[in-house]
């Protein structure tokens, strides 16, 4: 049994886990738990014993990786700490988990930044790694002392220098460290070693000769403890710094002695065979710019490096030749050499047991190909060396992917130039089309097509000025002579032309074409494939340049034509209509009178469908009624934003054609304007009992009242309306007519929009007294706290309406407290008495939402004395003192209707608050409400 | 070189949904290229469902490769595109480089860390997070290998990969990706004794006791394109690898002679494992050109793991003649065709066959109703999809002229294209546009003449060691077209057409 219940509790871990991951907000709402709650759950989780170590495995990562949303503050970072701390010693093995509990450490600590916030407790962290890998060439420990490294070198990256004074200390440890985690140690060697030099370079004033040999053989103090230097500020080690100075450009100074640095460094490359891929790339990294800052460090150490990388199966390995090449260039490689790397690079990419992704990187690679120092590899271009022996390597085979057959295509189109007489390039570049091309001849639709395509633009983008244009030219219009349906892919490709050079001719040359094969094509070849050509000759209908009349009467063949397929008419008048729309929209209509209105006149009184009859007359309406730049604009207005100025079609019909349209309201994307809270009024509730009420009704009268529709207080918060510091909006500019709207949720009523008159930018500039305020009414359905969007609308000095979005409104659970009513005859104690005893009365129903609760806060007697002041006063009903002891009795109505009564009896440690409600809903709130008085406190 | 985040998404098979399965995110990573990248340029990461439907948008998993979305296929996207690195728009902005490569019906994506944040867009050649970022995927895709349709996020070897993955990049850099190394160095025993000399990082565990035994595997791969035509050329390429498992005490060195045999071209170059130190990778010519004579060996010394490994890749570009000459025609309509193959192995290939088995698919056709054949040699039978028919050839080519041939006659019922099928048809081959498959695998023997000159390895320091060296020629893909009928193709280069 017990068996089952733990494999139960692992399962429900692991699905929490998945949970959390899928939206941690959604799973915490759900689970009615908050941040702390789960972070304490998993630590509970992570000190059983029922639980399998791959599932708390899976707890460390979500700590690792979600700190940040988990862990609120420092107090929660440290006992976290703490307890992982516990944890850690309470496991005694070398495992997989027992390590990742230091990497989560390391992590929650760095994501936290707890060396500037906390320094001791990060300190003392560091102080245990180091002493973990303190114990070289230990065999119990390997795996334990090999993250230990890990983390370090974390840190080190985080926080560069930290470890620079324990430099020859890991040093040394490299040296002597035998087992197979030896890679660890030298990892985080090279790395301290760079982030010294580093600093040493960026080291203002003199360095003296011997700085660096001293830094890599005499011990300036002992591994522990960590000492941060007296003038220790948070930028001291910071990593943002490095990335703005350029530092590449900087050099050791010539004095500093390199005969210790050259000798780790040859210790390094002397210990490269030990190391797996990952770890030997890692270290060369940091060692490739170690050699480019000191001029006496020679490239020539990598010429062995080099030479086995370039022969490697793994691709960062293979990677490393392009990072040299592109550091050192000639300084490194001879012409030979970048021959032989190209070579290789060329062979990679057609080597078929190599992935296929893996082929495309290469092809990649290829195009940015490092040539010179200088060169950053920004522009796309073939590497000068790349000559007539390789082209052939470029064209695509029958056994290359449709990416493949891409990428070569693209470098192809590079390496042959069209332009000659013979030719040749020409013929040569669209002759390798023809893999594509065979299947789509055949109708193939799908990724082939699309990459013939691609091809197409890939070519004309690279040689819109050549030849090979009009051969592009030529092929596309071949595709829909044998395949229509290519034509919502042929519109595409016209649209890119068009996009990359608005000033081709190419677009209108292809459309006036496919215009003139579509008209003189068969009619039953048309009705075959009738979308597709409708859809052409819709996008030839935006064309200016293409007259239009041919397409016209070819339009009123296609209707009089009596194998039109009548099934699909709604959808086919529709095509039909967005042709004459088109042409209505874009042609000067004088030109197309009488074939548009014949296509039109047919459409409207011989079409089968009358929605389509109706807007054939409408267009017919306009086509006879209006001139045609007041039907372009009206076609033009239909766009969303023009609907919104306030211009009628009407006026625009009547008009003159010269009106100007208003301009549409501007989004402004900055926020220009801010509320600041001024107070918050204590709204009092009145409660009017009916004349006549007797005494021993009064509390049924009170709840019938309170619990009535009607019955619903406000909770009233006025807001200064100010200028937000550093807003685009000049000094003396006026806001008029603005329009302040706030979102409401579904748990509030919808709110009036404010109005105010003007806002001037002098008295508004700061959010003081003299600021504009208005004053919000929020109405509840529901006691909970909830954010408001607002946004405000005006119109600016120059006349232009503005909208901008401002800082959501927040209402906390607090916000909404209001105090007990006042009612004639019947004492707020009396009130709170009975109300008391009502809902305890209640409480035990099933259909009830009454509630009882207790809480102990840890608060002396003097805090909870103050907190209450501070917090509760207007609330409290009564304060009676029995021995010595303040007890306080709390009464608040939560709008619209729900009671929350509180009995608060201090002692000398903890204060114990009895709770009744009528709204069950809320206790979790008011219990997060209540320890948040005791956070307070600390 | 490191990782800000990684997923694995599920594809979406039918009706059914694809999601994330897998998410591993990196916080000092991610807390790096907040400080690193300038703040127009940082994007967070998305949620899961974000990244996914991100995902699928980008790449346009919800709608049939068939139909033309424009989102996905416009030909615009040809001047941006870097696969397998994309840009994927999520609600914070546009995330790149996401590395994305597909396997088994997965969906392997991760994002690596751009160090020089205050360009946009760098050359992938500048980004050594790239070629990281990559080689993780494909030992992830390694790892977790082929998955039940089924597979969620607490799938067992989800879970092995989180474990996986806490050793190999506890922070979200790679120190060590290899499955077998990763695997010894969690499981290795504590030990008592320190090392006397330096351990590598990628032996962790050493052989104790045991006989020492080297086998080397060849395996050569042929594919070919046959249309027996005078303007067309067949086209064929022959390429392998050569595996190595090397179960030896210590860490000693081994090296090899990689020969060819006599009268055989010289080996393309050779792509080799990190563990040679060297090796004569390049190309040489040797003595190819006297008849007769071989061509050097190519020497390879290396430090072998402890696993088994790919210790070369290779490709052999020089072969003047293919192992098996084909000729097919077929001629007829939708009900019927009549068929003719014939096949001719060409002399001195090892006439040995493990198998041997020609299929014919018929594709956009119904299924065969019946079918009348006569051979040479070998028996033919229908597939059990009724789509294809399968000649299986026999183990030899029988008599003097090495041939064999085929005739038959296929009855077809008729075609329904709305008709949903397993078996996936060609739209290319409608009517006479058709091909025969060959698929043939001969042990002992290579193409290239490629072989491990047993007699050269050497082991040092010296031990007694058994030898055993497998060669196999497989086909990867081996078609050959109908005559009378269209064919795919590709454009030949032209001779010295750039002189």
């Amino acid at each position: 049994m017990a068996a089952i219940g733990q494999q139960q509790q692992q399962s429900q871990w692991l699905e929490d886990v998945a949970k959390f991951r899928r939206s941690p907000q959604t799973f915490l709402a759900k689970s009615d738990t908050d941040e702390e709650g789960f972070v304490l759950d998993i630590l509970q989780a992570l000190f059983s014993e029922n639980i399998g170590e791959h599932v708390k495995l899976q707890l460390l990562c979500i700590l690792q990786e979600k700190s940040d949303i988990l862990l609120k503050d420092n107090t929660s970072v440290e006992q976290t700490i703490g307890s992982l701390r516990n944890v850690f010693e309470e496991t005694d093995h070398d495992s997989i988990y027992k390590n990742h509990i230091l990497v989560t450490m390391t992590t929650i600590l760095i994501q936290h930044e707890q060396l500037e916030q906390q320094p001791k407790i990060f300190i003392d962290f560091m102080d245990v790694l180091l002493n973990l890998m303190s114990k070289i060439n230990n065999g119990l420990n390997r795996n334990v002392r090999r993250i230990a490294c890990e983390c370090l070198k974390e840190i080190e990256i985080m926080y560069p220098g930290i470890l620079s004074r324990k430099l020859e200390h890991i040093y040394a440890m490299c040296q002597l460290e035998n087992t197979f985690i030896g890679q660890s140690y030298m990892a985080l060697f090279v790395t301290v070693l760079k982030n010294s030099l580093e600093r040493l370079i960026q080291t203002n004033g003199d360095l003296h000769d011997n700085e660096l040999s001293e830094l890599l053989s005499t011990r300036r103090e002992p591994l522990k403890p960590i000492i941060l230097p007296d003038n220790f500020t948070t930028e001291l080690f910071s990593m943002k710094e490095k990335t703005h100075r350029r530092v590449s450009s900087e050099k050791l100074a010539s004095n500093v002695d390199t005969k210790e640095l050259k000798r780790a460094l040859s210790f390094v490359m002397e210990s490269s065979s030990l190391m797996t891929s990952q770890c030997l790339f890692y270290v060369m990294l940091q060692l490739i710019e170690c050699v480019s800052w000191v001029d006496d460090l020679s490239p020539a150490t990598f010429k062995s490096l080099f030479l086995h990388c370039a022969s490697t199966t793994t691709l960062p390995l293979f990677y490393l030749v392009f990072l040299l090449k592109a550091k050192f260039c000639d300084q490194l490689f001879s012409a030979s050499d970048g021959d032989f790397i190209l070579r290789r690079l060329i062979m990679y990419a057609n080597t078929p047991t190599l992935q296929h992704s893996y082929q495309l990187l290469c092809y990649e690679w290829l195009l940015h190909f490092p040539q010179s120092q200088v060169d950053d590899c920004q522009d796309v271009c073939i590497p000068s060396n790349l000559d007539d022996r390789h082209t052939d390597a470029f064209f695509p085979t029958v056994f290359n992917s449709i990416d493949a057959t891409l990428a070569k295509l693209n470098i192809l189109s590079l390496c042959l130039q069209p332009g000659s007489q013979s030719g040749l390039a020409e013929a040569t570049l669209m002759g390798c089309l023809v893999s594509l091309h065979k299947s789509v001849n055949y109708g193939v639709t799908g990724p082939v097509a699309v990459a013939l395509y691609k091809a197409l633009l890939n070519y004309y983008e690279k040689h819109q000025n050549t030849a090979l244009v009009e051969d592009i030219y030529k092929f596309i219009l071949g595709i829909i002579v044998e395949q229509p349906k290519f034509a919502a892919q042929t519109i595409d490709f016209v649209e890119s032309v068009r996009k990359i050079h608005p000033e081709s001719s190419l677009p209108v040359d292809l459309l006036r074409a496919l215009l003139e094969h579509t008209v003189s094509n068969k009619m039953s070849t048309i009705l075959d494939n009738l979308q597709h050509y409708l859809l052409i000759l819709e996008r030839v209908a935006e064309e200016k340049e293409i007259k239009q009349n041919v397409l016209l009467i070819f339009l009123q063949r296609l209707l009089v034509s009596s194998d039109l397929n009548i099934d699909e008419r709604w959808s086919l008048g529709n095509s039909l209509l967005r042709i004459c729309r088109n042409v209505l929209h874009h042609r000067d209509t004088d030109l197309v009178f009488t074939e548009l209105g014949d296509v039109l006149y047919i459409l409207m009184t011989n079409y089968n469908d009358i929605d389509i009859r109706d807007r054939a007359r409408f267009y017919y309406a306009l086509l006879t009624n209006l001139s045609s730049q007041k039907l372009t604009s009206i076609l033009t207005s239909f766009s969303p934003v023009a609907m919104a100025t306030n211009q009628t079609l009407t006026s625009l019909v009547t008009g003159s054609a010269n009106f100007q349209t208003a301009s549409p309201v501007r989004q402004l994307d900055d926020t220009i304007l801010q509320l600041t809270r001024a107070e918050k009024k204590l709204n009092s509730v009145s409660v009017t009992l009916p004349n006549g009420t007797e005494s021993g009704q009064i509390l049924e009268e009170y709840l019938k009242i309170t619990q009535s529709k009607g019955f619903s207080p406000a909770v009233v918060v006025t807001y200064n309306i100010s200028f937000k510091e550093g807003s685009s909006i000049p000094k003396d500019d006026k806001l008029y007519a603005m329009v302040l709207h706030v979102q409401t949720c579904s748990n509030y009523a919808q709110m009036k929009d404010q109005e105010i008159v003007f806002l001037d930018n002098h008295d508004s500039a700061d959010s003081t007294e003299s600021c504009t305020q208005v004053t919000l009414e929020f109405h509840p359905h529901e006691p909970v706290p909830a954010t408001f969007d607002v946004s405000v609308l005006f119109s600016n000095e120059s006349g232009e309406t503005c909208t901008t979005s401002l800082t959501p409104l927040q209402l906390s659970f607090e916000d909404l407290f209001l105090p007990l009513p006042d009612i004639d005859g019947y004492s707020r104690q009396q009130l709170f008495n009975d109300v008391w005893n009502f809902i305890h009365s209640q409480q035990g129903n099933s259909d009830s939402a009454c509630a009882e609760s207790v809480c102990s806060l840890q608060l002396s007697q003097e805090m909870i004395a103050t907190t209450i002041t501070q917090k509760l006063t207007p609330f409290i009903v009564n304060s009676s003192t029995q021995d010595t002891v303040n007890m306080y009795q709390v009464g608040i109505i939560l709008p619209p209707s729900s009671h929350l009564l509180m009995k608060i009896l201090p002692s000398s440690e903890t204060a114990v608050i009895s709770i009744v409600t009528d709204n069950l809903r809320i206790l979790p709130l008011v219990n997060r409400y209540l320890h948040q008085l005791e956070r307070r406190h600390p | 070189m490191s990782v800000r985040a990684l997923w694995i998404i599920k594809l979406p098979v039918g009706d059914v949904d694809g999601n994330v399965i897998f998410e591993r995110s990196f916080p000092t990573v991610e807390k790096r290229a907040r400080l690193l990248t300038s703040t127009d340029n940082y994007v967070t990461l998305p949620e899961e469902n974000q990244f996914y439907d991100a995902v699928a948008t980008e790449l346009g998993l919800n709608v049939q490769s068939t139909q033309f979305v424009k989102s996905r296929d416009t030909c615009l996207k040809i001047l941006t595109q870097q696969k397998p690195v994309y840009e994927i728009t999520t609600v914070e902005g546009k995330l790149w480089p996401v590395i994305i490569i597909e396997q088994h019906g997965l969906l392997f994506c991760c994002l690596p860390l751009i160090e020089d944040g205050n360009n946009k867009r760098p050359p992938l050649v500048t980004l050594p997070g790239v070629s990281v970022g990559f080689s993780l995927l494909l030992h992830i895709a390694d790892f977790v290998g082929p998955q039940p349709q089924d597979v969620d996020q607490n799938s067992p070897k989800l879970i092995k990969l989180c474990n996986y993955l806490c050793y190999a990049m506890p922070f979200g850099t790679p120190m060590d990706l290899n499955v077998s190394t990763v695997k010894g160095c969690i499981d290795s025993k504590p030990i008592h004794s320190v090392p006397s000399e330096k351990q590598p990082a990628w032996k962790p565990v050493l052989m104790k006791g045991g006989k020492s035994h080297v086998q080397f595997v060849i395996t050569e791969n042929v594919r070919a394109v046959l249309y027996d035509s005078h303007t067309l050329n067949d086209v064929w390429e022959v390429y392998g690898t050569v595996n190595c498992k090397a179960e030896l005490e210590g860490i000693p060195d081994v090296t090899v002679n990689l020969s060819v045999a006599p009268n055989h071209p010289p080996l393309d170059h050779l792509i080799v494992h990190p563990c040679v130190h060297t090796a004569d990778t390049d190309e040489s010519t040797g003595n190819a050109s006297i008849p007769g004579s071989s061509p050097g060996p190519r020497r390879l010394r290396f430090s072998p793991p402890l696993e088994n490994f790919v210790l070369c890749h290779y490709t052999s570009s020089h072969i003047q003649k293919l192992p098996i000459r084909g000729c097919f025609k077929m001629k007829g309509d939708q009900k019927s065709v009549n068929l003719l193959v014939q096949l001719k192995l060409q002399e001195n290939v090892k006439n040995s066959f493990d198998y041997c088995e020609l299929q014919i698919p018929f594709h956009n056709r119904g299924i065969i109703v019946n079918i009348e054949s006569t051979t040479t040699a070998g028996t033919v039978i229908v597939g059990p999809d009724k789509h294809r028919i399968a000649w299986n050839v026999g183990q030899r080519f029988l008599g003097r002229s090495l041939e064999v041939e085929m005739n038959a006659k296929v009855y077809f019922k008729e075609y329904d294209a709305s008709k949903k099928s397993e078996f996936i048809h060609d739209l290319f081959c409608v009517g006479l546009n058709a091909y025969a498959q060959l698929f043939f695998k001969i042990s002992d023997y290579t193409l290239s003449g490629c072989f491990v000159d047993q007699k050269s390895v050497q082991v040092y320091p010296s031990t007694k060691t058994k030898l055993t060296s497998v060669r196999e020629l497989i086909v990867s893909d081996y078609k050959i077209w109908n005559i009378l009928g269209d064919s795919k193709m590709a454009f030949p280069p032209p001779k010295n057409m750039l002189s």
